[in-house]
């Protein structure tokens, strides 16, 4: 026997003609996707992780181990404190053109002043500083993984039955608090789900949120919590010297509000299509004009200037080296397949190439952004 | 690391998109905005596609991306207010009902419950999908299902009491225990 339900459910179902779907169009704005989302994961919060990263790795020979020295090799502490860049490739963490095994294949990773936090496919996540075996801290959403740091402080999202949970490390001394702040259960995990409980950045001993109240700011160490506007309908992409750089929407309009501030609703409008990350004075904003359409934004003169490199048919930047140069990737089509670059750049000025063909998207390459490359 | 493959999604979207665009349709009651959904959700899907290995996930992936972002556009465009408005049939029917106005009846009941109630039972009972499966689609604890599940058929059932429509809603083995079916 079958239901009222069921006999409706079905009958309704079977009147319905084949839906009229142009695969073409859906490749296409799969692959525009894609790239946007490149550029985008490699924003947010990592600039003060990579501070530094991206000055050649001559600029800090001395303050590292030389000669002899790294033939015993010296522990990779010297290289996370100076910030050298990190990238991953499967299981293997790359830094100072030596390498280390996680044991386990890196599908997200933030880099700390002391090591690397990384997230596997199952969505545990584990601290590695490249001496001793990895240790697991914590857990996440495995598919949409979103870490996030400064110095060593490294934040994410967990999960206790229905209610969401924040979760912040100390890699310098291993600790991990964790509070639920005002996050209710049943909030969601993704940014484009309509109640996410979320961790946006993390900007010197604060943890900025979203929970139940809306964007607040977190102390862990003291608890302190300040909530700096109300939820729904904005959207916040980095934090850095206390300036939020944060999109408002208007619905009535369907327009979006782009600014760099204090609060939300504070600070100059910059004509940003997205923001991905501010310098870390919070004077830059690494971001997008137009879809794909990489940008630099003055938030002092809410001016813009383009920031593709040449040679290159897409670029994407992801963090900042000091107050005014910037790093990025360099890619060409097909961009799945084809060896990645790793690019140095100026604000006004043009970029350099630091680490040729790291790798490809489909190699499996990891760079420090807190995501997944390839969701 | 999988390619992602045009062809191969190609093949996925011919193979699949009928019986997911029907899900689609039960879960907003309007063909076109299914359509939508489900173009919306198959983009979703091919930018996927490396992670997600066979056919059988990628079914999964795209259903599952039909479901949240059905709720998601709900609550955001206020389907509710734009939506046309289909025609309720009228209450004075209610005491000669045939199986046609009995269907109209709960459509559009179904149709007007919170969207995530609608999703959970679309999934459970068109989809045949269960608890745990059904929890993973929705982004949510098997808990939630069971509670959206069970808020949902109340509403339907109550709201057929009151028209003394007569009739199960579901076949018995699939009735939750814990809802008490009253007859008017």
């Amino acid at each position: 026997m079958t239901g009222l339900l069921n006999d409706l459910m079905h009958d309704r179902a079977d009147t319905l003609g084949a839906p009229d779907l142009d695969v073409a169009t859906i490749v296409r704005e799969g692959d525009r996707r894609l790239m946007r989302r490149r550029t985008a994961v490699v924003g947010g919060g990592v600039a003060a992780a990579v501070l530094t990263a991206v000055a050649l790795p001559t600029a800090f020979q001395s303050a590292l181990p030389s000669g002899d020295d790294r033939a015993v090799d010296p522990p990779f502490a010297a290289a996370f404190s100076a910030h050298l860049p990190v990238y991953a490739l499967g299981s293997t963490v790359h830094v100072d053109g030596r390498t280390f095994d996680v044991g386990r294949e890196v599908f997200s990773m933030v880099q700390t002043d002391t090591g690397v936090v990384f997230t596997d496919p199952d969505g545990t996540v584990w601290s590695a500083t490249g001496s001793g075996e990895p240790v697991a801290v914590g857990s996440t959403h495995a598919r949409h993984p979103r870490l996030e740091t400064d110095a060593s402080l490294v934040a994410w999202m967990e999960r206790e039955g229905d209610q969401p949970v924040y979760a912040v490390l100390d890699q310098s001394s291993g600790e991990v608090r964790r509070s639920s702040l005002g996050a209710v259960p049943g909030m969601g995990w993704l940014r484009d789900e309509a109640d996410p409980a979320l961790v946006y950045a993390v900007d010197r001993q604060e943890v900025y949120v979203r929970d139940a109240r809306g964007l607040v700011a977190w102390n862990p160490a003291t608890d302190e919590q300040r909530v700096l506007g109300e939820a729904g309908g904005f959207t916040v992409d980095d934090v850095q010297a206390g300036l939020v750089a944060h999109g408002i929407d208007h619905p009535e309009t369907g327009e979006t509000t782009y600014r760099v501030g204090p609060a939300l609703g504070e600070g100059n409008v910059v004509p940003a299509w997205n923001g991905f990350a501010l310098s870390p004075d919070g004077r830059y904003l690494l971001g997008e004009s137009d879809p794909d359409e990489a940008a630099v934004f003055d938030a002092t003169t809410g001016t813009s200037q383009d920031a593709m490199a040449e040679g290159y048919s897409f670029s994407v930047f992801y963090g900042w080296v000091d107050e005014d140069s910037y790093v990025g990737l360099g890619m060409n089509k097909p961009y799945d397949t084809t060896p990645i670059d790793l690019l140095s750049c100026d604000v006004g000025a043009g970029c350099t190439v630091i680490a040729e063909a790291i790798g490809t998207i489909d190699d499996g390459v990891v760079i420090p952004i807190g995501e997944s490359m390839d969701e | 690391m999988a390619r992602r493959d045009p062809a191969a999604f190609a093949e996925f979207v011919a193979a699949r998109s009928a019986a997911l665009h029907r899900s689609a349709y039960l879960m907003v009651g309007d063909a076109q905005l299914a359509q939508d959904l489900l173009q919306e959700a198959l983009t979703k899907t091919y930018v996927a596609w490396p992670r997600l290995r066979d056919p059988a996930n990628a079914e999964a992936y795209t259903r599952k991306a039909i479901t949240t972002t059905a709720i998601t556009w709900f609550r955001r465009k206020s389907w509710l207010g734009e939506r046309p408005t289909e025609h309720v049939p009228d209450a004075g029917r209610a005491g000669h009902e045939d199986e046609v106005t009995r269907h109209d009846w709960l459509w559009t009941a179904l149709q007007e419950l919170p969207p995530r109630q609608r999703a959970a039972i679309v999934l459970r009972f068109y989809e045949d999908l269960t608890e745990a499966q059904t929890a993973d689609a929705m982004g949510c604890a098997v808990g939630t299902v069971k509670s959206q599940v069970h808020a949902g058929l109340r509403t339907l059932r109550g709201l057929l009491g009151e028209h003394g429509v007569d009739g199960d809603l579901l076949p018995a083995e699939l009735f939750p225990a814990d809802l008490k079916v009253v007859t008017p």
